[in-house]
Parts: C-alpha cells; sequence; structure tokens
C-alpha cells in the first residue's frame, strides 16, 4: 500500500483512523491529511473515487543518514468527487478549478521505510 | 511507464517503487463543476485548491489583532477566526531529518504538527520544532506574521512628485516619484512572537498603483525617476502621466491623486512560511492648468 492509497482511505471517511496513513505520512504531509479530515468531517462530506497520477522522480539525495527524494505529479482530481456524507449529493468543484495541476511531493526514508513529508498542491500550475 | 491510472507511488525500502495499485472505484461520469465559487462551507480538501486559504490571506484586510497567545481569534476586525491543532509526531523524525532545522533529538526539543483553520478552511498546516511541549491549540504563525507587519508602522507613499504647491501644466510629462523609506516603501522587516511562535516578517512594495484623477491610472513597479531640471520636458522614463485637460472643474480646482502601494510579506517562523499583500495609501492634491505665456 502507499500513501495515496491511504490518503484516498483517510478522505473516504473523513477519518484518519481508517487508514493507516500515519504509517507513510509525517510532518506537513499528515498535517495537511489531518486538517482536510477534521474539515470535511465538520462539514459533513466525504471524498469518493480517486486522484489520478502522473509522477515524476528526482534522483534521491541525502542529509546526513536520511535518504530523500522528491516527487513531482501532476495531479488529476477530476475523479476523485466530494459528497455530501449523508446524501451522495456531490459538492461540486469551484468553476475556476484546475482539474489537472502539479502536486510536490517529499519523502524521506525512515529506517527501511520511505515516508511522505510534505504535500504541496500547485494549483496554479496546470499540467 | 507510467500512465494516468497508476493510482499512486509507494515508495518501498530501498528503492522509490513507482506506480502501485489502482483500487479504488472510480465513477465514470465527468467532474461536475459549479457555477459558483463558493468554497465556505462545503467541505472540501485542499487539494481543491481555489478553496484553501492561503497561509496569512488577507480575509478582511484592516489591522491584526494583538491578543496574544489566544488558539481563537475574535473576528472584531472582520477576519474569520482562526483556530489551530497541535500534535506531538509519533513517530519522531530520524535525527537528520529536515524537519529538525538543525535541532538535535539530544536536545530535548520535539517535533509537532500544526494544522490552522480559517473559519472552517484549512489554511497553513506544518511541522514545527518546540523546545517544551506547546498546548493543544495553538497561534496560527499566518496571524503572528500579521503582528509583526503592524509593528512596521507601514505607511502610504510618501509622495514627492507632484507636489501639492507645485505648478503643472496641460500636455506637459508629470513624472511621479516617492520617496523610498522602510515604512513608506521598503525593505521593513519585523517579529512577533505569541503563544510560543514566532515569526519574522519582511515586507517592500512592489507596485504603486496612480490614481490620477483624471480617471486614469497609472501603475509603476518602482518608485519611479526622480525629475531633475535638467530632465526639461521629457516624459518620466517609468512611470509619469500627461494631463489632458485643467483641473478647473474638480473640487477646489484640483486634481485628487491617490497612489497605492501594494506591500509583499514574506514571512518565516514555527517551521513555516507564507506571504500576502497589504496595501497602503496617499493622496496629494494637485492645480493643473493651461500653458500660459510666463513674461
Amino acid at each position: 500500500m502507499s500513501f495515496w492509497a491511504e490518503q484516498v482511505k483517510a478522505y473516504a471517511k473523513a477519518d484518519l483512523g481508517s487508514s493507516r496513513l500515519t504509517k507513510y505520512a509525517s510532518g506537513e504531509a499528515l498535517a495537511r491529511a489531518r486538517g482536510d479530515v477534521a474539515a470535511m468531517k465538520r462539514a459533513g462530506t466525504v471524498t469518493q473515487g480517486a486522484p489520478r497520477h502522473q509522477v515524476r522522480l528526482s534522483p534521491v539525495s541525502r542529509h546526513g543518514k536520511v535518504q530523500a527524494a522528491t516527487v513531482t505529479d501532476c495531479l488529476d482530481i477530476s475523479r476523485w468527487k466530494t459528497v455530501k456524507a449523508s446524501s451522495g449529493a456531490q459538492v461540486p468543484f469551484p468553476k475556476r478549478q484546475p482539474l489537472r495541476y502539479v502536486t510536490s511531493v517529499s519523502a524521506e526514508k525512515w529506517g527501511e521505510r520511505w515516508v511522505i513529508i510534505k504535500v504541496t498542491p500547485q494549483g496554479d500550475r496546470s499540467c | 511507464m507510467l500512465t494516468r491510472r497508476a493510482a499512486a507511488y509507494a515508495i518501498a525500502a530501498g528503492v522509490l517503487v513507482l506506480p502501485v495499485q489502482a483500487s479504488v472505484a472510480q465513477a465514470d461520469d465527468s467532474p461536475v463543476v459549479g457555477s459558483e465559487e463558493g468554497c465556505e462551507g462545503k467541505g472540501l480538501s485542499s487539494f481543491v485548491t481555489t478553496c484553501v486559504t492561503a497561509p496569512g490571506a488577507p480575509a478582511g484586510g484592516g489591522k491584526s489583532e494583538r491578543s496574544a497567545p489566544a488558539s481563537r481569534h475574535g473576528s472584531k476586525s472582520g477576519r474569520p477566526a482562526t483556530t489551530c491543532h497541535v500534535e506531538k509526531l509519533k513517530p519522531q523524525p530520524p535525527a537528520d531529518s529536515v524537519m529538525w532545522e538543525g535541532h538535535k533529538p539530544s536536545d530535548g526539543g520535539a517535533i509537532y504538527t500544526r494544522e490552522c483553520f480559517t473559519g472552517d478552511r484549512i489554511g497553513s498546516v506544518g511541522p514545527f520544532w518546540s523546545a517544551k511541549a506547546p498546548g493543544a491549540q495553538t497561534v496560527d504563525p499566518a496571524v503572528v506574521a500579521r503582528q509583526a507587519v503592524d509593528r512596521m508602522r507601514l505607511s502610504g507613499p510618501d509622495i514627492q512628485s507632484p507636489r501639492a504647491d507645485g505648478r503643472y501644466v496641460v500636455g506637459m510629462p508629470m513624472w511621479l516619484h516617492v520617496r523610498q523609506a522602510p515604512t513608506t516603501f521598503g525593505p521593513n522587516s519585523a517579529s512577533a512572537a505569541a503563544g510560543g511562535v514566532q515569526v519574522t516578517a519582511r515586507a517592500k512594495v512592489v507596485r504603486i498603483s496612480w490614481g490620477m484623477g483624471d480617471g486614469s491610472r497609472v501603475v509603476c513597479d518602482g518608485p519611479g525617476a526622480a525629475y531633475r531640471p535638467r530632465d526639461g520636458q521629457r516624459p518620466s522614463p517609468d512611470c509619469g502621466h500627461v494631463y489632458r485637460r485643467t483641473s478647473a472643474g474638480q473640487d477646489d480646482g484640483k486634481y485628487t491623486l491617490t497612489a497605492t502601494s501594494t506591500w509583499q510579506v514574506d514571512w518565516n517562523g514555527a517551521g513555516q512560511q507564507g506571504q500576502f499583500t497589504e496595501t497602503r495609501t496617499s493622496q496629494v492634491h494637485v492645480p493643473v492648468g493651461e500653458v500660459q505665456a510666463l513674461g
């Protein structure tokens, strides 16, 4: 399993506990997911479907004993919908929302596992 | 190769392995796009980027509140309340992680995550280092950044040209120029701290928009060149205007010039950074007359 799969699970229930996201995400990436899930829970929404990806890796670098890598993703959110949890009614995307845009992802290798530490959606960079 | 259907990057031990599973159900219908921009109360995630409250995004203008280590800032200034949630990171990152920002686990501090909300929308998020455990709720660094900007006491452009006591003539180039002081043009910087969150903000004017009073607007990226007598009747090389009518029909017989500076503020602190803009305005009243033969 992976970071995105777990994040999609968490957003689908608006509940971090129904995923294993904390295993694959930390720092900013985890705070973002926790914040999103909390906001969705308050608004009574969940997501359906999943985003799609086109990824490009940068070479792995090293900070001291920790390996680091970045991924540039052309994130496609068109099939990752937000719905009202009670009725299933879709909450539409805002009119000006780009549905495919660049998202930068930073990861570090902690022990044997790569952990996503930062996810930066760049909605102003369509792709 | 990678396909658009590839759903996720799993990063496995040792090697970055891409992409892996795509097991999540997908609806086949095309995305539904709303007819309006409203994001409030809709419960959209931060991946719907048009609904994200950028850290420090202006949400009402005016002055920042100075109430210190409160977890909730009232909206007396018209700015929606900001709340933050803080948790200690489990597990803590290894010693060489960038998240330590130069600190060491052996120093006794720890890494925490903070997510802040403006109203019901997610604002700034991020990890930060703290020597001792902060409260479960803490101050939004973006709010502290606005307090830092308040300390700079930024004011409107210091208009050097045109001058209220100058003589200006229809058809002649008018040079627009402001003095560059820390409080009127920048650069300027200040720090503020609240609730254990320390933020440093740097501000500078990136643009001045001149409303000329005759219906035209001139936008300049800099302070504008200063006029010297030897410039004669040349137009300003970078920031000027030519009036086509006299100010005789205006209130007091003068044009009201309104210069609005846009300050770009970059801030960082508590492991986060952000940017926002503020504006300040000055006015000058200038008479513009007909050409007269001078004896």
